[in-house]
């Protein structure tokens, strides 16, 4: 009789052990779903120069987030992440002339995360690309 | 008892403040003053120490290609620079370490876009080797104590504050927002003292 109870007690205390690891893995691999893909992307290589809120630098620099030209030519922005740009812009009616850089060993994948990234967070009208979407578009880039 | 323990904690910040200013200040004593120089400024003109006579100033090294530190740099410095826009008694310099590209021209440029001026804040230039000494002279304690700074102290991304007595008073990285507000606090602090 009591060694049955013993072996009850047991057996509840292994079960409580067994939910409480699932719990734990659950909590991870939620964890890790919500973090944002192109958040780390972003701030690795976009946000030393144009900030961590996309806002850019004085008249050097120009700002991603809250800027007409990125609302009005958001179908480019691959092309710039990837290839880079020289020359004269003008965004928000200010015209900036620093060349930048490409970003060519980004992969579609983080490329388009990086897209998602943006327009997630300052051009939700603009919505999702895929990494498909992102080769197609870098095929036509000027 | 609310507004004792209000002042209680204002109290506990500012000795912390004042205190931790002071342990810098006892770290670089022993540094040598900063020997006179000569640089050319974005307007083109001759910038020496006498330029800053009776100011505390900040000076970093950067250039005005560089893609990564230089960035933040430019951003943080420029909030110290509007903080003390209308202190005669604050100057800052930038001295590039790229003089090759950056010609008077672009640092005007430079300037210009990123909305500063002289003699507030002085961007210069000199050759090469010139600079690269005179960041070893401001740096020399700082590259002692922390070897393994990325990309060489010449270029660490530091803002380093000098007293009216041509003396390095403290170090603060300047690619991070709470040192830059460290820096902020301790200008007050010695604009108050005087």
């Amino acid at each position: 009789m009591n060694n049955e109870k013993a072996s009850k007690n047991t057996r509840n205390i292994m079960f409580a052990f067994i939910v409480i690891i699932v719990l734990f893995a659950l909590a991870a691999v939620f964890k890790n779903i919500s973090i944002e893909p192109g958040k780390e992307a972003y701030l690795n290589n976009c946000a030393q120069c144009h900030g961590k809120n996309g806002e850019g630098l004085a008249e050097l620099i120009p700002p991603i987030s809250n800027a007409d030209w990125v609302a009005n030519n958001h179908e480019q922005l691959a092309c710039i992440i990837v290839n880079g740009i020289k020359g004269e812009i003008v965004v928000n009616g200010v015209t900036y002339n620093e060349s930048m850089e490409g970003n060519d060993y980004l992969t579609l994948v983080e490329t388009a995360n990086i897209i998602n990234y943006i327009n997630k967070h300052w051009y939700p009208e603009n919505g999702f690309v895929t990494p498909e979407k992102v080769g197609t578009i870098l095929n036509k880039c000027k | 008892m609310y507004k004792y323990s209000l002042f209680l904690f204002l109290l506990t910040l500012n000795f912390a403040c004042e205190n931790s200013f002071k342990t810098t200040e006892k770290q670089f004593a022993h540094l040598d003053k900063i020997p006179d120089f000569e640089f050319v400024n974005q307007e083109g003109e001759t910038v020496t120490l006498a330029n800053f006579e009776n100011k505390f100033y900040v000076a970093d090294f950067f250039f005005t290609h560089c893609p990564s530190i230089c960035v933040p740099m430019a951003q943080n410095m420029k909030t110290v620079y509007e903080t003390f826009i209308d202190e005669d008694e604050v100057a800052f310099l930038s001295h590039t370490i790229d003089p090759a590209r950056d010609t008077i021209g672009r640092l005007k440029y430079y300037a210009d876009k990123l909305g500063v001026s002289a003699p507030k804040w002085q961007f210069v230039r000199a050759d090469k080797e010139y600079t690269y000494n005179m960041a070893h002279t401001y740096y020399k304690v700082a590259a002692m104590e922390n070897e393994d700074l990325p990309g060489g102290y010449d270029h660490s991304g530091h803002f380093i504050l000098v007293d009216k007595n041509r003396k390095v008073l403290a170090m603060y990285n300047g690619t991070k927002e709470d040192e830059t507000q460290a820096l902020i606090k301790h200008i007050k602090y010695l604009l108050k003292q005087q």
